[in-house]
């Protein structure tokens, strides 16, 4: 036996820059390993490449498992298009494997930065949703490991209800150590993007009625002004198109250090969006861009988070139904203008019919809005609970991966299901998101 | 044609990230290990990244009397090897007297007894590279590992014989030294900026089997540091804290 490993402490923050929390930490190094031995009243949080935006993937008082050196491909069929790997796994490791091969990711979010456990933990949607759905509906198995040293393959036929519990599963179920998903086949590196300004949120809708001939679509708005001009994008693989590209490297330009927090003042950001708005004149551009320029623009720059300064920055991201979100969102921005916190990155996402794969997956039918904020502490929190009002009045909900504050009643709210899917919670797992928003439960 | 390699320990950390960078060469590898599920995860992740075939051999350094049928399986799979690596490695950090032995037997003897192995497959064929993985520890004995530090320090020693003998036969005879990496052998201890990553260890590992150097130090910069280190007077040498 060797010595037993040390449970060292590291200041943690999720990707947003808070909470900040010390944190105890241990890492699984290969998915055969068991877990290790929890002290008495310790519980286990796995924690991927802690890219999301809230404490689901912090466990304040409890330990973390890191998991990313369980990197290691397992299986790939390469006819029917399927990968089995281990959960630490990252789509951009993925993608290296896969792109020269003619795959994909059958879904991807807007960063290749993310493990397949944390993908698979917070089932993470794309540009695709409306075509192909959230990351776990194309989980065909995977392994988890509980705190009792079951090892447990679930699918959606063996050990469903588990397996759904563990699709978006926040990590609470247990640790994946495994899964195996389908691929989707791409025609060349390239996608043909047509880009289509647009003034008003209305006007947005016009636009986007265009849509159904688009896989991949996503609008970013101007948040500073009413009525709320931007630039709607969608875009589709190209055909075919000359082979031999190399990816390129990630983080070719990192931020060194923490901004003041000055630098990204309102202004600032106002006169930047205007200025993108005004660098596409033409109502319609059209051109080619390499799959990492459309899904990951922002993997090019190593930490800009740190550009939003120490204190970090909050993301509100809900989603509602197609009827309501726009007037929700039209009150969120206006409310955040009239108390002078102007959004400072708009989002917009159309979320399909598909039904979701797990019981706590955010995506449903309708319409999502992610919107960045810098996080100036009380003001920021006290803004924020006056758009869960009107979220809850149109019946939307937030999502876990992305709100590091949303109160427990917001989240029963948003997820009914949350009960059933305690009872499928590891007891030796836990997390500092769900002690606050399912925590003292009756 | 594809080189070949046979790679006793090749779940440690350090030695899978080596064998990555050599599948994605085109190497074909013999692994052997003793952890039969943990050696197939490496071994199926190996053959996706590489084209040429990836076998597994299951041994225990523990078991001395089965190495010499372990290099002939090995042999017998490959025909013939360009590289043989040594990587086990046991480490305790405030070990008893049964742990002691322990590090003794899997850091020195055994890896001495399969290095003689493997040395004279080598000479036989006339030719190929023979690397082992030592330890910066056994340079200079410090209160942190002393145990660990000696028992490298005595594999150090037979590797410089081991050389002396095999060099007119055309083996090259390769001892590297990481300093501290991030694995499963140092998880209990605190990491530190200092502390390197298996892939950039491999990295290195690779370079210096290119390089013509007997002793290699990974980060190269450990070499000049460790020098440093020998010149210190033992009481302060004992007072070390790392
Ligand atoms: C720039 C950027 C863009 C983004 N775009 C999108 C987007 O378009 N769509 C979207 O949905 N999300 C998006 N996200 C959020 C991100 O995709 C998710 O938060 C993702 O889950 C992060 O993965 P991770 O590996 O870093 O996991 P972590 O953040 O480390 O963990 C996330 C959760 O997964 C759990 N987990 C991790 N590994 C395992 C495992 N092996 N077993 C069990 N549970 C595990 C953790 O416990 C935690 O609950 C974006 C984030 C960033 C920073
Ligand atoms: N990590 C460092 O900081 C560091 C620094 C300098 C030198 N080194 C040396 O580098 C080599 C590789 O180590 P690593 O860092 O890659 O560590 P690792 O990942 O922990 O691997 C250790 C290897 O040794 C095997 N092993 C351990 N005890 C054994 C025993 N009693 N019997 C048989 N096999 C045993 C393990 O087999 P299982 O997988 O079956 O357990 C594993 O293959 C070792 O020789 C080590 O001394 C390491």
């Amino acid at each position: 036996m060797p010595a037993p490993p040390l449970r060292q402490t590291e200041l943690v923050r999720p990707w947003n820059g808070w909470p900040a929390v010390p944190q105890k930490t241990l890492r699984v190094w290969r998915s055969a390993d068991p877990l290790p031995e929890p002290l008495t009243g310790e519980t286990f949080l796995p924690f991927g490449l802690g890219r999301s935006l809230s404490d689901v993937c912090l466990n304040p008082d409890g330990i973390l498992l890191r998991t990313p050196a369980m990197d290691r491909f397992l299986a790939f069929d390469e006819t029917r298009g399927s990968i089995r790997c281990e959960a630490g796994v990252t789509l951009r490791q993925l993608l290296e494997f896969l792109t020269p091969r003619g795959w994909f990711l059958p879904t991807t979010p807007g960063t290749s930065q993310v493990t397949v456990g944390g993908a698979i933990a917070n089932d993470v949607h794309g540009k695709d949703h409306h075509c192909n759905g959230s990351f776990g509906c194309h989980v065909t198995r995977l392994e988890l490991l509980r705190s009792d040293g079951r090892r447990i393959e679930c699918s959606p036929d063996a050990q469903s209800e588990l397996f759904r519990a563990t699709i978006g599963g926040l990590g609470l179920t247990g640790l994946i150590t495994w899964a195996e998903f389908r691929l989707k086949r791409m025609p060349s590196p390239f996608l043909d993007v047509e880009s289509v300004r647009f003034d008003s949120l209305e006007d947005w809708r016009r636009v986007a009625q265009e849509d159904s001939a688009w896989e991949y679509t996503v609008a970013w708005l101007d948040g500073t002004r009413a009525p709320f001009p931007g630039i709607h994008i969608r875009g589709n693989f190209a055909a075919s198109a000359p082979t031999g590209y190399r990816m390129r490297r990630d983080a070719a330009v990192t931020v060194p250090c923490y901004a003041p927090g000055w630098l990204l003042r309102p202004s600032f950001i106002s006169a930047f969006n205007r200025l993108k708005l005004l660098g596409q004149p033409a109502m319609v551009k059209k051109n080619r861009q390499d799959f990492q320029s459309f899904f990951y623009p922002l993997d090019r720059i190593g930490n800009w988070n740190r550009l939003y300064g120490r204190r970090g920055y909050l993301q509100y991201q809900f989603v509602a139904s197609h009827e309501r979100a726009l007037g929700l969102l039209r009150r969120v921005l206006e409310t955040a203008i009239a108390s002078r916190q102007p959004a400072y990155l708009v989002v917009l996402k159309t979320l399909g019919p598909s039904t979701s794969a797990g019981l706590l997956s955010f995506p449903m039918p309708g319409l999502t809005a992610a919107i960045d904020f810098p996080n100036l502490g009380k003001p920021t929190l006290d803004l924020f609970s006056r758009f869960d009002e009107m979220v809850r009045t149109a019946k939307g909900r937030l999502y876990p991966a992305k709100d590091p504050r949303m109160s427990a009643a917001m989240f029963r709210d948003g997820y009914p299901a949350w009960r059933e899917f305690s009872r499928h919670v590891d007891p030796a797992f836990s997390s500092g998101f769900w002690r606050r928003a399912a925590g003292n439960t009756p | 044609m594809s080189k070949k390699a046979v790679i006793f320990g090749a779940t440690s950390l350090i030695a899978e990230h080596t064998a990555r960078l050599l599948a994605a060469e085109g190497w074909e590898l013999v692994l052997v290990g003793r952890n039969r599920q943990a050696l197939q995860a490496v071994a199926s992740n190996l053959r996706l990244m590489g084209c040429a075939p990836v076998h597994e051999l299951l041994g225990d350094a523990a078991d001395m009397s089965a190495l010499p049928q372990l290099v002939d399986s090995a042999h017998q799979l490959l025909g013939r090897f360009d590289l043989a690596l040594i990587a086990w490695g046991s480490f305790y950090p405030n070990p008893d007297a049964r742990q002691i032995q322990e590090m003794e037997r899997i850091n020195h003897t055994a890896a001495t007894a399969l290095a003689e192995l493997l040395g004279e497959a080598l000479a036989q064929q006339r030719g190929g590279t023979l690397a082992v993985l030592s330890s910066v520890a056994g340079d200079v004995l410090r209160p942190a590992n002393f145990f660990y530090g000696s028992t490298k320090a005595a594999l150090d020693a037979d590797l410089r014989k081991l050389r002396l003998k095999l060099a007119p036969r055309g083996v090259r005879v390769l001892t590297i030294k990481p300093g501290r990496v991030e694995t499963p052998m140092t998880a209990f201890a605190p990491r530190s900026f200092l502390t390197a990553t298996p892939a950039a260890t491999a990295a290195g590992i690779r370079r210096a089997l290119q390089g013509r150097r007997d002793v290699v130090y990974v980060p190269g910069w450990l070499r000049a540091a460790f020098f440093v280190l020998r010149l210190l007077p033992k009481w302060l040498v004992s007072r070390l804290r790392f």
